[in-house]
């Protein structure tokens, strides 16, 4: 009983999936959109059109009769009609305007009595109807009739000579055939706007579905990337839309790429650097465990070395760790303010024993007092790992000049060398992690790689930003621009 | 609470209608007394409730009704201002109305107008059936010189709009087929109400068109049927059907169908014979039997008698 709910349970929520999916689908409101698009426009033309044509052809219809009728009331006026209807051609040619247009004919005196009735039903009847009031004030009247569709036309019979009104046609014609004409008029018009509608309904279906085969294509590739069955590059070119699609995801994709890359090549670098100084310790334990009878002084030496070589691993795991430490998201800075002239000092002091041994002159050009809220502990190590590069990089009798300034917002911190500088194409990997730019010569000169590494981190923490210009033989200079104050934030 | 005042105020409506009808209780005869409209100078009707009994009393009241309306604003008396009643007498089914000498100066617009109101508002009074006019000791003349005499309300067309808004009412006997489709049985309509502008024996095709109303009788004319036009000429009418009149299918013999209308216009209306055309031709032979190419008249053999 559990399960067989359960399943329910499943198949609903399928069902309202499936019902929001296709509420949702583009395709299915572009097709209610087309279908909208052409419904609205043709519905209104059909109504105007029709409407138009009612109009016209009923006042077509009324300007006839009321052509017919001055015709005849010209006839009448010249005859002695209104005293004696008994006229044989007058009464064929009433009756003939009757016949023609389906309507029925009066023909008033001026004592208001009807003259001629071509029903015979009201002849000799006085007649008080608004129209034939009117128009005996001179107010020819044409009127339509919405409720039975008649219309009804009056024309005075007016003398020729003395202008006065001898009497009035009144003509009612029914408007039943423009009526039939309107109603098949509608008629075809919604069998046509229905097929119009039908046809459009299949072919927009058609068309959508042929114009988002390109998307579709798009949304299998990357799920095939996402898969791991390709890992080619995407190329939707149909639309502007698609290619734009294409070309950012082809961008994620990139840099994940990179991403991936440059993780494994930490890896093999760390691990290689780890291994470099064990090795060393190996040969050298090897070789004491080999020989027979070794001499103290040897066993020291060796010893030394092997003191030597853990020394260097341990300050790789040092230096990895505050890497480690600066890479994480939030960094717990403890930022306070700082005499950074002092901070130089300090770090110089310390580096001046270093720089004595090989003759390079340390020279620390400050051109006003700084203080700047900073993390001391982190930027003196960033500070110091330039210029210790820039010692170690250097030539014999070389120099180094540290220099210090400042504007409104930032300081400055430049340290420039007279070393043996970075080619060209190095420079823009001196800041990658166990980046080496001459791979031969890291091992005399001694140093993780992980220094620039590192002294970058400290600055882009504190939200500054570090530069290199470099001249290979001649020298390097890295400048080094750190807010006054601390940004906190994102 | 809110309901409880809804259900108070139903109660006190319903006391005040009660009120109301029981104040009419009273045996006094309702007359349509005919004014000029403010607005565009026509005639038109107000409701006047006549308080006197008595014939000539009754005629006095409803005269003095009709020069003074009750509602200024919206009526004005049909009398022009010099034109007075002088007198009255009342002679059976009969009165005569007396004007002064201004009469004879009226408009003639103006004149119709007074006439028709008051012919057409005097018959209402209870035994009265005809108006005459009388101008000074005279009797009312026209231009011609012939005196008008007796009017009824049947003298008069009249319309507050447009003619064609009038219905008016015919008895008619149609004429449809038997059941077993060999013989026509005649159906009497009585008071079939029609528009002013159709004529009778359109009319009467329509109504054999929309089929009998007694059991037992068949329709004639094929439901697919248009009528396009019915004329009348010399004493002949045409019928004018399009195509769907030759529909195959029916069990009735050809005759049936064609004397059913036949009969029918001739016997409703003033014409001596009919032609049945179809598309306006009469070069038709209907249903292989009947050539239409000339008038049929009147035949009184395919009408079954009927039993009373």
């Amino acid at each position: 009983m559990f399960i067989r709910n359960g399943e329910l349970v499943t198949i609903l929520r399928v069902k309202v999936q499936i019902k929001n999916k296709l509420l949702k689908s583009l395709r299915l409101r572009l097709l209610i959109l087309l279908v909208f698009m052409s419904l609205i426009p043709s519905l209104l033309i059909k109504s105007v059109l029709v409407e138009m044509y009612w109009n016209k052809a009923i006042s077509w219809r009324t300007a006839e009769v009321q052509n017919q009728c001055t015709i005849l009331s010209n006839q009448l006026a010249n005859s002695t009609y209104l005293e004696d209807a008994s006229s044989e051609v007058l009464n064929a040619e009433i009756g003939q305007l009757a016949n023609i247009y389906d309507g029925r004919v009066f023909i008033i005196d001026d004592e208001f009595r009807v003259k001629k009735d071509t029903f015979d039903l009201e002849a000799g009847k006085t007649i008080i109807v608004p129209s034939v009031l009117k128009c005996f004030a001179g107010e020819t009247a044409k009127n339509y009739d919405i409720k039975d569709h008649y219309v009804e036309v009056t024309t005075p019979i007016t003398d020729l000579e003395s202008k006065e009104i001898r009497g009035v046609i009144l003509v009612s014609i029914s408007a039943d055939v423009i009526l039939d004409t309107v109603d098949s008029m509608y008629g075809m018009a919604d069998l046509i706007i229905t097929l119009f509608l039908l046809l459009s309904v299949i072919i927009g279906a058609f068309v959508i579905e042929r114009m988002f085969q390109p998307f579709r294509r798009l949304t299998k590739s990357i799920a095939d990337v996402a898969e791991g069955y390709e890992d080619e590059d995407l190329s939707e070119q149909t639309y502007a839309e698609t290619e734009m699609i294409s070309d950012a995801i082809n961008k994620m994709f990139g840099r994940m790429r990179i991403l991936d890359e440059s993780r494994q090549e930490f890896v093999s670098n760390v691990s290689h650097e780890l291994k470099t100084p064990l090795t060393s310790m190996k040969v050298l334990a090897d070789s004491l465990l080999t020989q027979e009878d070794v001499p103290v002084e040897l066993y020291q030496e060796f010893m030394g070395d092997i003191a030597e070589e853990i020394e260097r691993e341990n300050k790789i795991i040092n230096d990895l760790l505050s890497l480690v430490k600066m890479d994480k998201k939030a960094p717990d800075l403890n930022i306070q303010p700082e005499n950074i002239n002092e901070l130089v000092e300090r770090i110089l002091k310390r580096l001046r024993p270093i720089a004595a041994t090989r003759n390079i002159e340390l020279v620390f050009e400050s051109f006003r007092p700084i203080v700047a809220e900073v993390d001391e502990v982190k930027l003196s190590l960033a500070i110091s790992n330039l210029v210790e590069n820039a010692i170690k990089y250097n030539r014999e009798e070389g120099w180094v000049h540290v220099s210090l300034n400042a504007d409104h917002k930032y300081f400055f911190v430049k340290v420039a060398d007279s070393g043996i500088g970075i080619p060209e194409e190095d420079v823009e990997h001196i800041f990658e992690r166990f980046y080496r730019v001459d791979k031969s010569h890291s091992r005399e000169i001694g140093g993780t790689g992980l220094g620039l590494a590192i002294a970058r981190n400290a600055i882009v923490m504190h939200r500054g930003a570090i530069k290199v210009f470099s001249e290979e033989g001649t020298g390097t200079t890295f400048t080094v621009r750190v807010p006054l104050n601390y940004i906190c934030g994102s | 609470m809110k309901k409880t005042s809804y259900w108070i105020l139903f109660l006190v409506v319903t006391l005040l209608c009660c009120g109301c009808s029981s104040k009419k209780e009273q045996d006094n005869q309702e007359i349509s007394v005919y004014y000029l409209n403010s607005s565009d100078r026509m005639l038109s009707t107000s409701q006047y409730e006549v308080e006197s009994t008595g014939m000539e009393t009754m005629v006095q009241e409803v005269l003095e009704a009709l020069q003074n309306p009750d509602n200024f604003k919206k009526f004005h008396t049909v009398f022009p201002n010099d034109v007075k009643v002088e007198s009255y007498e009342v002679k059976g089914n009969l009165v005569r109305v007396y004007f002064n000498m201004q009469y004879a100066n009226l408009k003639s617009s103006e004149e119709v107008l007074l006439r028709a109101a008051v012919v057409q508002t005097l018959v209402q009074v209870q035994g009265i059936e005809f108006v005459s006019f009388y101008v000074g000791n005279e009797a009312l003349k026209d231009k011609a010189g012939n005196t008008v005499g007796l009017m009824s309300a049947s003298d008069f067309l009249q319309s507050e709009d447009l003619l064609v808004e009038e219905y008016q009412e015919k008895n008619l006997t149609l004429y449809f087929a038997s059941e077993d489709g060999t013989a026509l049985v005649a159906e009497q309509r009585e008071g079939v109400r029609y528009n002013a502008n159709t004529s009778i024996e359109k009319l009467v095709v329509e109504q054999l068109k929309k089929g009998p109303k007694t059991a037992g009788a068949r329709e004639t004319i094929p439901g697919k049927a248009t009528l396009l036009s019915v004329t009348t000429k010399d004493g002949i009418c045409y019928v004018n059907f399009d195509s769907g009149f030759l529909a195959e299918g029916y069990m009735q013999k050809p005759e049936i169908t064609i004397y059913s209308m036949v009969n029918s216009i001739i016997q409703n209306c003033n014409v001596n014979q009919v032609q049945i055309l179809i598309d306006g031709s009469s070069e038709v032979v209907f249903r292989n039997t009947m050539d239409l190419n000339v008038p049929f008249s009147m035949n009184k053999d395919w009408i079954k008698e009927q039993d009373k």
